[in-house]
Parts: structure tokens; C-alpha cells; sequence
């Protein structure tokens, strides 16, 4: 069966697995916040980065970049548009580059952080980070937190059912007469009413199994894993917004 | 007409349910039923006869246009949840429910709503795996199982739950003969512990050599609720198939060994 692998989960027990996920989240702030600050040095230690924790967690790194395809793709039209519509094509190739590594920096931190990070990790790590938080309910916390969850695990159902519908509508012939347009409304359609049935269904499944605001979510406990990696994020954020390297 | 279950305690009754549509069609009129402790029954009747209608009344996922349903004595407008906890509910299509993104995650959903600590949940994620031959699975994410397999994990996340009674919503569907099996030994097993079973089907073949009651619908209403061997010779006017080796005796048809 053919996947579709965005914002899929990969498991395993690499120190990056274990990581406390506010950790995670906190350094992929920082680390987005360095690639967009910084330059050249800035995006090698970042892609250093990226490469020691698909070593680490033991993702095939052609996966990780498949994992990516669209970001690539558009990085590509980014440098392509830049060098076409510029009239120095040189520096214009240069920045365009530029920006193109910073998308894809970004992205495939993002995308290793979504496969190194359960959804229910990420749900308890939203409610232990609003809970303290005054004038934030526990009750709020945790449906902010369960929001954010299910958001996360179904993109890939999403998806998978844009591409069931795209594959049934081309089987009764959709497509062969152009149309673009029509086609992507047709698929819309159905797709935005199989999205809220599907909504619907979860919605009884979870309260089937007596889904509350205030179930029990594990309590993340910051390690020294996490630590590390929010400080290595830290330097490298510092080093893109004062020096601009 | 109605089994006599013995003098084993009523676990759900139903008393002249109704429940229309906001359309104003009839789904279910006046169904009156007792479920009692340790039941094995199966509901069958042609798509449309009301059966998965029924089976939301009996945890709270629906609200009845007039009667009642009261589960271990309360009545779950009062109580939904706690219909819930005792009543647990395997849906046709086990993909609307897998909600963890793998299948220990998933499994622990249900006891981390019922408020368990973190030890105990894992006690109950460990023997729910155990129970549905899925612990060699457990860090998987659910949509790399197979068919067999989501079923499996769907019933396992209800497990984990311990509830009195479960509720199989057409197990069977879109399943091979050996996943077929597997989930028939799931169910089996969980009645042979002292488990309340209600099993919705049109497919007699697979689970009514297993069943003490045998209950058919038409039209919201049921028609019939004996034993199997008075009720099965009737099902064929029901829109049910009579399984083919309905005249060799119910208890030649069981999918597992004897």
C-alpha cells in the first residue's frame, strides 16, 4: 500500500525519543528562530544538527527528505523564481539558495521532531506548559492540549482520504477531460463532507471510551537530554541574532 | 417473548425505547429488552432493522426519543459515563476509533480517561496486549496493522476498560477466515470470564454456535428473542441468512475448535 508519511511518528528509544517534548518544542522554536536569523553558518550547524539526530534515532535519511518532498519542491521554485525574475542572476542565485536552505532547515526539524514525538506526548507537553499558567483552567489546559493532539494525529488520515477520493474519482474517469478547476472542487467536496463524518465518528469513539478533560496525561520530566539540546538550540539562535552568522 | 437468562442479574434494560430522527422517520418503537449477566447474545437483522440504533442507546451515545435504558441499575440519562465504563463499544469500522498513534498509546486512552495512575494504566495496557495477541505490536503505529489486527487492537482498547459488557458492533466485517478467528477467540474468551456480550450481525455463521440468545429486529423493532435453535429456523423472513449448516444443529456451526 503506498503511505503517505507526513507527520508520521517513527518509534524507537533514542535519547531524541525520550526527550521531554516541551524540551523538543523549545529548541525547534529556537532552532527555527536561528535558520531564519542567520546565514551560511548558522544553517551548516543546523543541517549538523539535523544529521546527528537522524544518526541518533536511526531514520533513514533519504525517508527524512522523502518525508519533505514538498518543501523541497517548493524550495526549488524559490531559487528557480528568484534567479528568473532578478536581473543580477548571480547574487539572486546566491539568496535564492539562501532561502531555499533555510526552508528546508526548518522543515525537516519540524518533520523529525513529528517523527520523533508521540502525539500523546505532545498533548501532555501543551497541558503541563498552559496548566501553571494563571488564569488558564486545567480544564482549558487540557482541551487545548487535546485539540492539538488530534489536529497532529490526523493529518495523516486527512491525507490518506484525499488520496482515496483522488483514486476513486480517477477510476470513474476524472481527469481525462482537463478541468482542473471542476476536479479540485469535485474532490474538495466530498472530501470536507467525509472529513466531518469522520470527525463525527471520532467524536463517538472518544466518548465511548469516556473521553474527559481531565484524564490522567503523563507527567514529562525534563532530562539531561533535554537540556542539552535546548542549550546547543539556545547558542546557535544566539549566534544567528547577535552576530548574524 | 424474551430467553429466560436465569436468575442472573439484569445488566441492561430497556424499556419502550424509541428514538426518531430528526426527519421524523421511526428508528426504533416501543424495544423493550433485558441483558442479563453473563448473556451471550447476538442481534442480527437485514441493514436498516435498527440494530447499530440500539446498540448507542445501550452506553449513552444516543438520546432516546421516549423510553429508557438503565445499565447495573441506572439509568443513563442520569449517568452516560458511567453506561460508558460499564459498556463498552467495538464499532463496524475499528479505524473511526483507533485514536493513539501506536497501538500502546491507543489502548491506554481509555483508562487514562477513567482517571488511572500511570501504573495502573500500564498494567492494563500490558494485559489488554496480551489478551489480543498484539504486544509483539505495541510500539506500531495502527495504520500499519492489518485488518485482523485494528480489529483486534479496537477490542483491546475497550478491554483495557474492563468492562462488564461488550457490545461488537458487525466484528467481522471485511475480515478473512483467520482474522475472523482471532477476533471470534477475543470474543469468546471475554465471555468465558464472566463478560456480558452483545454481538450485531447479519452474518450467523461465525458466532451463533457460541451465542445463548438470539434476538432478531425489522423495522426498529424486534421480532423475535429466543435460543438460537427456536429463533434460527425463523431468520430467513427476517432478511437473515440461515447459515448453511443451520439444519446439522447450532452447535456444528462454531468457527473454532471444538
Amino acid at each position: 500500500m503506498a503511505e503517505i508519511v507526513l507527520f508520521r511518528y517513527r518509534s524507537g528509544t533514542s535519547c531524541v525519543h525520550r526527550m521531554d517534548a516541551r524540551m523538543k518544542v523549545l529548541s525547534l522554536v529556537l532552532m527555527c528562530l536561528a535558520a531564519f536569523s542567520g546565514r551560511w553558518i548558522t544553517l551548516v550547524a543546523l543541517s549538523l544538527l539535523s544529521l546527528a539526530v537522524i544518526r541518533i534515532t536511526a531514520i533513514p535519511p533519504l525517508l527524512a527528505l522523502r518525508d519533505i518532498r514538498p518543501v523541497l519542491l517548493l524550495a526549488a521554485l524559490v531559487v528557480g523564481g528568484r534567479v528568473l525574475f532578478s536581473e543580477q542572476p548571480v547574487p539572486a542565485l546566491v539568496e535564492g539558495l539562501l532561502a531555499a536552505w533555510r526552508l528546508v532547515a526548518v522543515a525537516l526539524l519540524g518533520s523529525l521532531f513529528v517523527s520523533t514525538t508521540q502525539v500523546a506526548e505532545i498533548r501532555s507537553a501543551v497541558f503541563w506548559t498552559l496548566r501553571p499558567l494563571p488564569l488558564i483552567p486545567a480544564s482549558l489546559a487540557a482541551r487545548a492540549a487535546a485539540m492539538v493532539g488530534l489536529s497532529l494525529r490526523f493529518v495523516p488520515l486527512l491525507l490518506r482520504q484525499a488520496r482515496e477520493v483522488d483514486l476513486a474519482q480517477k477510476a470513474r474517469g476524472a481527469g481525462s477531460r482537463g478541468r482542473p478547476v471542476w476536479r479540485m472542487a469535485a474532490l474538495s467536496r466530498v472530501l470536507l463532507r467525509r472529513m466531518f463524518e469522520r470527525g463525527d465518528e471520532l467524536v463517538e469513539a472518544m466518548l465511548a471510551r469516556c473521553y474527559t478533560d481531565e484524564a490522567t496525561l503523563p507527567r514529562p520530566a525534563v532530562g539531561a537530554a533535554g537540556v542539552w539540546a535546548a542549550s546547543a538550540a539556545a547558542a546557535v539562535a544566539a549566534a544567528a541574532l547577535l552576530w548574524g552568522l | 417473548m424474551g430467553a429466560d437468562a436465569g436468575g442472573a442479574a439484569p445488566l441492561v434494560s430497556v424499556r419502550g425505547l424509541t428514538h426518531r430522527f430528526l426527519d421524523g422517520t421511526l428508528g426504533l418503537e416501543r424495544v423493550d429488552l433485558t441483558i442479563r449477566r453473563g448473556e451471550f447474545v447476538v442481534l442480527a437483522g437485514r441493514n436498516g432493522s435498527g440494530k447499530t440504533l440500539l446498540a448507542r442507546h445501550l452506553n449513552g451515545l444516543l438520546e432516546p426519543t421516549d423510553g429508557e435504558v438503565v445499565v447495573d441499575g441506572v439509568s443513563v440519562a442520569c449517568g452516560a459515563r458511567r453506561a460508558r465504563e460499564r459498556v463498552g463499544l467495538v464499532f463496524q469500522d475499528a479505524d473511526s476509533q483507533i485514536i493513539g498513534d501506536t497501538v500502546c498509546e491507543d489502548i491506554a486512552f481509555g483508562p487514562r480517561n477513567l482517571r488511572l495512575d500511570e501504573p495502573e494504566t500500564t498494567e492494563r495496557v500490558g494485559e489488554a496486549l496480551a489478551e489480543a495477541d498484539l504486544t509483539g505490536r505495541r510500539d506500531l503505529p495502527p495504520h500499519l496493522l492489518s485488518g485482523g489486527e485494528k480489529r483486534r487492537l479496537a477490542v483491546a482498547g475497550v478491554l483495557a476498560m474492563r468492562p462488564d459488557m461488550i457490545v461488537f458492533d458487525e466484528p467481522f466485517s471485511s475480515l478473512d477466515y483467520p482474522a475472523s478467528r482471532q477476533v471470534l477467540k477475543r470474543i469468546v474468551a471475554f465471555h468465558a470470564r464472566g463478560g456480558t456480550v452483545l454481538v450485531i450481525t447479519h452474518d450467523l455463521d461465525r458466532i451463533l454456535a457460541h451465542a445463548t440468545r438470539l434476538i432478531l429486529m425489522q423495522g426498529g423493532a424486534i421480532v423475535r428473542d429466543g435460543p438460537p435453535p427456536e429463533v434460527l429456523p425463523e431468520v430467513e423472513r427476517f432478511g437473515v441468512r440461515l447459515p448453511a449448516a443451520g439444519p446439522l444443529g447450532v452447535q456444528s456451526m462454531t468457527w473454532l475448535e471444538r
